[in-house]
């Protein structure tokens, strides 16, 4: 007996001290190590980013073919999660100065402001990226204060859906989208009386770059330029009809619309094919051919002032605390994502910005891929591309919280009428108060910001 | 008599031992409770980003923003709801449900363990799917309903109906843990004061009344303030179904804490300095409540 009392506390023991061993941070046997051919210093840098779904399994297999064929001796390695945990993960990282090397984010973003990014002035000198390649008004979005922050990642800009089949059962042209606002409604109302589960659809009452598009169709403002700042415009004299009509628009769908769905319940039911319209980015394209679905895509619909499509661009940013071989590494990876006229390892026009274009389907910012022709020719493509001929957004263009304006303005202003928890004026009126609090914010960040630059 | 004897002559003394076997636990406790709670408060009195970044002492500017904030009030408001829902139903459903299965039948066994199951899962596993149960499109529960001829509804997205469907999945996955607590002391009261009840005539009603409830009050106490504090503390079935949507229906004070310091704000400063404030609202409740209860416990002696 006393022998098993101590054979079992010593392989206790052993189990708890190999438990110890196996926690231990070792190389990841999914990195694939640097060519043989390599001469330069190995070198891993982190990259982080929020792209889950479908576009992570693109992303991953082109970081994968990088890390494969790069002759620069950089392994590059790629942490994907859900936003919410990417920006508490990242906010302990940068606190404690174990951030990663590259980031996906916004260039004129806060990270910028509070100098959580790097400047990558040298990325044109020291890589063999053409800055004339890149489309120069989307560029503009990734300096700050004279500065490059980020190269171009992505484009973002949302499109209606519609399934042709379903407009067929309701006696609508299958081949017509709505023209307006008010035609979507129409629509939206015809499809949901065929029943049987089916539901109109169109935009989600929480959508809201919908509701900032919806705003601006109707001549509507959100956020004005106060000579080098900014203010709300949502309840000034001058927009003040516009935004209550948009508005108005919005509760009369959510109210018509039972089911007061949200924006990923439209999606996932569209593309189950049980609605028939949404709002959704260009990413969506890849579900809907996945499941075989008989859609159409168009711009979004117009209102009475004009048609104007929202556009946010995504970059490719570098951290702080990212010098010498680190960053040589981040600039060698940003030229292969990016150098589409010489690609030489994914080869002449099959650069990742020309898949990430041509599979993702998001919008192009280097003019070569842009003029390509094997995406011309593509129907969907000439639709998602034309935006830039509509392309306004609903604040100024230095303006950096456009995400938080979207999901902390926006949407509440749709869930507060679309709910009726608040009247249109109601709601207006407190969003224009969040609004005005977050813009004194942004002053005192941005005030900070300067004061610690010039410090250094 | 030298040092080194002296020393391990002091130390050797029982009552003086005792202090030395609880060093190691009271190193940890200073480390990572009392240390990190003043570093709160020193943080919450500063303009700060989570970076650590762009520091500045406001002194108590952090803690008038908050008191005239509407989104921290409407937090309050939200809290209040959810802990004056979840309290009672869920202490008179464990209570309910003991009542039922306090024998030592097999049958009372069985369905004691089916009662605590839920509190395997995690808080995240039984969040996400009550809301995929629950979700109008893909849920059974919702298609159940439409098929008894309820009407189909997504509770997650309505602002009336949201905290209250977050109040039923904690009442869910909480009562059992709660019954338990309470079969077991049910257990500890004397049946000689049954059986001296039954002879004066009572009925199971004024049995319940009259002999089990006070026979266990004080683990009646044990579990209301519990409770209390953990209905106060809510975070992660709010995080996981609904953030504290739709239009700020379900947003919980520790909700809105963690999106300023973390999501929309990074204001660290500031949602210390609202952290710093439910620490005060619990403690103050929580002595109250024990206050109360010793002097119930001090009368019912004294009777």
């Amino acid at each position: 007996m006393k022998m098993l009392k101590r054979f079992v506390a010593v392989s206790m023991a052993l189990m708890m001290v190999l438990g110890a061993t196996a926690c231990s941070k070792g190389n990841s046997s999914s990195q694939p190590a640097a060519s043989d051919k390599n001469t330069k210093e190995p070198v891993t840098i982190e990259f982080w980013n929020g792209w889950t779904g479908p576009d992570a399994e693109m992303l991953k297999k082109l970081v994968k073919e990088y890390n494969e064929k790069n002759t620069d001796g950089v392994t590059v390695k790629m942490d994907i999660m859900e936003f919410s945990s990417l920006t508490e993960k990242l906010a302990a990282a940068l606190a404690s100065n174990t951030n990663p090397q590259l980031h996906l984010g916004f260039a004129q973003g806060e990270y910028t402001i509070e100098q959580q990014y790097i400047p990558i002035d040298g990325v044109f000198e020291k890589t063999n990226l053409k800055k004339t390649d890149f489309d120069q008004d989307i560029l503009k979005n990734c300096y700050y204060n004279g500065h490059l922050y980020g190269l171009p990642f992505q484009i973002t800009s949302e499109y209606l859906f519609w399934n042709k089949d379903l407009f067929k059962k309701a006696g609508l042209d299958p081949d017509k989208a709505p023209a307006t606002w008010e035609d979507l409604l129409q629509y939206s109302k015809k499809i949901d009386a065929l029943g049987d589960n089916i539901i109109g659809g169109g935009f989600s009452f929480n959508d809201g770059i919908a509701i900032g598009s919806i705003i601006q169709d109707y001549g509507g403002n959100v956020v004005g330029a106060d000579g080098a700042s900014y203010k709300s415009v949502l309840t000034d004299p001058m927009y003040l009809t516009a935004n209550k009509q948009a508005i108005d628009l919005v509760q009369r769908f959510t109210h018509q619309n039972k089911k007061n769905i949200s924006t990923t319940k439209t999606e996932s039911s569209f593309l189950a094919g049980r609605c028939g319209m949404m709002i959704a980015g260009s990413w969506e394209l890849a579900g809907c051919k996945k499941n075989k679905l008989n859609y159409g895509i168009s711009l979004m619909p117009s209102g009475p002032k004009g048609g104007f499509q929202t556009a946010w661009p995504v970059s490719m940013c570098v951290m702080k605390n990212t010098t010498g071989r680190k960053l040589e590494a981040c600039y060698s990876f940003l030229n292969y994502w990016n150098n589409n006229l010489e690609n030489k390892i994914a080869g002449n026009g099959n650069s990742p910005a020309f898949q990430w274009t041509q599979q993702q389907g998001y919008q192009p910012y280097l003019l070569s891929v842009a003029n390509d022709t094997k995406l011309t020719s593509d129907k969907d493509y000439q639709v998602t591309s034309s935006y830039i001929k509509h392309y306004q957004n609903y604040y100024p263009a230095t303006f950096w919280n456009a995400y938080l304006l979207s999901t902390q303005i926006l949407q509440p202003i749709g869930e507060n009428v679309g709910n009726d928890k608040m009247t249109v004026d109601q709601a207006l009126e407190a969003s224009k108060n969040d609004l005005d609090k977050m813009i004194t914010q942004m002053k005192q960040t941005e005030k900070t910001g300067a004061t610690a630059s010039s410090s250094k | 008599m030298s040092w080194g004897k002296r020393l391990t002559g002091y130390w050797n003394k029982p009552q003086h031992a005792a202090y030395l076997f609880i060093a190691p636990a009271v190193l940890i406790i200073t480390l990572f409770c009392i240390v990190p709670m003043l570093a709160s408060f020193g943080i919450s009195t500063m303009n700060i980003t989570t970076y650590f970044t762009s520091s500045k002492f406001v002194g108590w500017g952090n803690f008038a923003e908050a008191f005239h904030d509407s989104k921290f009030l409407n937090s309050w408001k939200v809290t209040g709801i959810y802990t004056v829902c979840v309290v009672p139903i869920m202490i008179c459903f464990a209570l309910f449900m003991a009542a039922l299965v306090n024998s030592e039948r097999r049958s009372d066994k069985f369905f004691r363990t089916i009662f605590i199951l839920p509190i395997i899962c995690s808080s995240t596993v039984t969040g996400l799917m009550w809301k995929l149960f629950l979700d109008p499109n893909i849920g059974w529960g919702i298609y159940a309903m439409e098929k008894l001829g309820l009407p189909s509804m997504d509770i997650f997205s309505n602002v009336k109906l949201a905290i209250f469907g977050i109040v039923f999945i904690t009442v869910w996955s909480g009562f059992g843990v709660s019954c338990m607590i309470l079969v077991a002391a049910m257990q500890g009261v004397s049946t000689s004061l049954y059986e001296a009840a039954s002879l004066d005539g009572a009925n199971a009603f004024q049995k319940s009344l009259h002999v089990t409830i006070p026979g266990i009050s004080s683990t009646l106490w044990f579990i209301l303030i519990t409770q209390i504090i953990a209905s106060f503390q809510v975070f992660d079935l709010v995080y996981v179904i609904t953030n504290g949507g739709p239009a700020h229906s379900t947003e919980t004070v520790v909700s809105y804490v963690y999106s300023n310091a973390f999501t929309t704000n990074n204001r660290l400063g500031y949602s210390t300095a609202m952290s710093e404030v439910l620490f005060v609202v619990i403690l103050l409740v929580t002595v109250l409540l024990y206050s109360r209860m010793l002097a119930q416990e001090k009368n019912g002696g004294a009777q």
